[in-house]
């Protein structure tokens, strides 16, 4: 009897997800309402978490429950420490969760809901769950090895390297386009401006309590942080209205782009617990609170999607950026998808904290569909604004022109009917001096969330708060990326360095500090900068190099991981982990390939480079025009350089594996895997 | 039986309250002070630089 009523909820639960599914797959023109993706993302997860992460645990991975982990037979209480799969759960959503999910599918809705909906839901639990678990349970098995490590064990010497220059070389890239976000959702917004500038004193606040006067009390200073940034809000909307403040606290691209790289470099050199630390607390506690809000407000306020299914801009003319479906969706969405960075933290701190193998299928499989779910709510609050708005917002003032009046002719050229009157509006609604060519994603989403908030609390009288406290949420894990990125990209440089001179492989050394914290902040500054002056806006280049190199490093995982199943007799299973690889690196290539060849300006690099260089011989500019036209054209040359590094990467990287392959299968080479010896869990041992 | 929905809700609140004081770090110490050999342990101060230190070591935050 039990098992049937089993039967029929899962049938429900199936039937519920594909309804929902079908509904916003076939319509046409009709409203749709945005309780219907959340029904088609929990049905698809609920589904997809029973049965195949139940599949990937039992049949490819052969998880194990009796088997001890590291946390067990290494536990010393501070690296390995044996933790509740719930509790581990949290820290490791808390650690994969950041701007990706939320930036990624409101610039993929320029094609629409449909494209990127689809990818969200099919590729994480088809691809980016995979991902996580697998790396999650090798590195399990091998004491918490990094990725680079079990490359380098499992594949060849040259296959670990390969993996450690790509995590560098993305790092670059990822730090300089969410750094990019950050400075595109502040300029001239005092209120913004000020607001996540206040929340800097309020971290080193909480830095000193739990430094001297309560150490380790995190819940206490993270509730006295949680009240400062709540006041640093409510205090922008005073600043943005004063005549004497509002102008002190407005900034320009370029004067932010300064600011945010002056406090990468101090975030990277300062001691951790001063800044990094309780900015960390802080974001993970409104990460958290805010993801919630953000269902419980789609739920409560049913907003219905205004953007149609499919929009023109599937044919690569969009403006956001360009780029046809395939393969840029899906570089786009990327990690609410699938994430390579991902597999770094599944290789890291989590596989150390896990008390029994079996929890991994929760950790690894489960974070990633919150992710996912994370990245269906970031889609219904872009589709829920009205796509002349949402145009408006995105679109950078190269592509829709300068004035309002020239955007707003643009945008309802395409079919979104836009009164440049609504957007001042709108602008001064959440106390903005002006929502035109806000590019990033942050801004839109803001608006996205702000309307959704304000339908469920405060109405239209609280728009300017709440569209500022989803710029705070965003802005506020942003910089924990970064502070925490640019520190480990600090300690990469300074490994390698180390090796030609180890003076400067010392962690406590200043000079050693001052100088790797300087080249890996210079590195991305580098890329920031160049987006801040671009006329595009910049996110339209950064994005989809960052897109290529995270997807990228997922293509590595997968590949990583396929070795490893290979070399565990798993053969028949080898599917599960080289599918989604293969699409990941016909997306990947292709996307690098039409980046860095393609014949139209708007898309390829070289052709960018090419026109521009014939713009600037013209002689038609006037000299300093043409030096900075002919500075651009560099850029575009550089940012070619780079996307065809990332595919180099990933190639050799295929190589080395196949070639790893070709010896096991035809039995050249005996098939070894290096996983820490089986010990038996003395948890099941005291259980009845 | 006006009881039980209380007893239910405290318990509840409880398994809350023990997760927030997990998951934020909070109870760490404690958690290390049960485990950590008689008169051989790390001060409250030192143990909570330690871990900072071992967490922000690796890539600790995602995009």
């Amino acid at each position: 009897m039990q098992r049937l009523l089993t039967l029929v909820l899962w049938a429900a639960v199936a039937l519920a997800g594909a309804g929902a599914l079908a509904a916003i797959a076939l319509s046409r023109g009709e409203p749709v309402n945005g309780v219907f993706f959340v029904v088609a993302a929990a049905g698809t997860y609920l589904v997809a978490y029973r049965f195949y992460s139940a599949f990937v645990a039992a049949r490819v991975l052969a998880l194990d429950p009796g088997r001890a982990t590291p946390a067990e037979r290494l536990d010393d209480g501070r690296d390995y420490v044996p933790t509740n799969r719930w509790i581990v759960l949290g820290h490791h959503f808390a650690a994969i969760a950041g701007p990706g999910p939320l930036v990624g599918p409101t610039l993929a809705a320029q094609f629409g809901y449909l494209p990127g909906t689809l990818w969200l839901i099919a590729g994480a639990v088809l691809g980016g769950c995979v991902q996580d678990l697998v790396v999650l349970a090798f590195s399990l098995r091998r004491d918490g090895q990094s990725l680079g490590e079990m490359a380098r064990r499992e594949v060849s010497r040259r296959g670990g390297m390969i993996a450690m220059a790509s995590v560098l070389a993305i790092m670059v890239i990822l730090l300089a386009a969410v750094a990019l976000v950050v400075v595109n959702a502040l300029k001239q917004s005092p209120w913004g401006a000020f607001t996540l500038g206040a929340t800097i004193p309020a971290a080193m606040l909480m830095g000193l309590y739990l430094r001297f006067w309560r150490p380790g009390r995190v819940l206490e200073a993270s509730l006295g942080g949680i009240v400062l940034v709540t006041l640093a809000v409510l205090g922008g909307q005073w600043v943005a209205h004063h005549p004497h403040w509002a102008p002190f606290f407005t900034f320009t691209g370029p004067a932010l782009a300064v600011a945010v790289i002056v406090y990468g470099f101090a975030a990277s050199a300062l001691p951790v617990w001063l800044l990094l630390a309780p900015r960390d607390y802080l974001s993970a506690f409104i990460k958290v609170a805010v993801v919630l809000a953000l269902a419980a407000g789609i739920v409560a306020v049913r907003p219905t999607i205004q953007m149609p299914a499919l929009t023109r801009f599937v044919d690569g003319s969009g403006p956001v950026f360009a780029g046809t479906i395939f393969p840029f969706c899906f570089i786009t969405i990327a990690c609410g998808a699938v994430s390579g960075f991902h597999a770094l933290i599944a290789s890291g701190t989590t596989p150390r904290l896990l008390t029994r193998e079996s929890d991994a299928r929760l950790v690894g499989y489960g974070s990633m569909l919150m992710e996912s779910f994370v990245g269906v709510m970031a889609m219904v609050a872009a589709c829920a604004l009205d796509p002349g708005v949402y145009f408006a917002v995105n679109a950078p003032a190269g592509v829709v022109g300068a004035s309002g009046a020239a955007a707003a002719t643009t945008i309802s050229g395409w079919g979104f009917h836009l009164d440049p009157a609504t957007m001042d509006a709108l602008a001064r609604s959440v106390g903005e001096q002006t929502l035109w060519n806000r590019t990033g994603g942050a801004p839109s989403l803001a608006l996205g969330m702000a309307h959704i908030f304000s339908g469920s609390i405060g109405g239209e009288r609280l728009l300017g708060i709440w569209y500022h406290f989803a710029i705070m949420f965003e802005a506020l894990f942003i910089l924990t990326v970064l502070d925490a990125g640019t520190r480990v990209g600090r300690f990469m440089i300074q490994e390698i360095l180390g090796h030609a001179w180890s003076p400067l492989g010392r962690r406590g050394s200043w000079p050693a500090t001052l100088l790797t914290s300087g080249l890996i902040v210079a590195a991305w500054g580098y890329f920031l900068w160049r987006g801040v002056l671009d006329p595009l806006g910049g996110i339209n280049t950064l994005w989809p190099l960052f897109g290529i190199a995270n997807q990228i490093l997922a293509s590595v995982a997968l590949v990583v991981a396929t070795t490893i199943l290979m070399k565990m007799g798993r053969r028949r299973y080898l599917w599960v982990t080289l599918l989604p690889a293969a699409w990941l690196v016909a997306a990947t290539l292709t996307a690098s390939w039409q980046k860095t060849f393609d014949a139209d300006p708007r898309l390829g690099f070289l052709a960018q480079a090419r026109l521009l260089d014939e713009r600037a011989d013209s002689g038609a500019l006037p000299s300093e025009k043409a030096a900075e036209t002919r500075r651009i054209a560099f850029n575009n040359r550089l940012d070619a350089g780079v996307t065809l590094l990332f595919a180099a990467l990933v190639v050799l990287l295929i190589a080395e594996a196949a070639l790893e392959w070709y010896r096991i299968l035809s039995g050249r080479k005996q098939s070894v895997v290096h996983e820490a010896p089986y010990v038996r869990s003395r948890w099941l041992e005291a259980s009845p | 039986m006006s009881g039980r929905p209380w007893r239910g809700l405290m318990l509840a609140a409880r398994a809350a309250w023990r997760w927030l004081r997990a998951f934020s770090g909070d109870a760490a110490y404690e958690a290390y002070l049960a485990r950590a050999v008689e008169g051989r342990h790390l001060s409250r101060k030192a143990f909570y630089l330690d871990g900072l230190e071992r967490r922000y070591r690796t890539t600790s935050r995602c995009c």
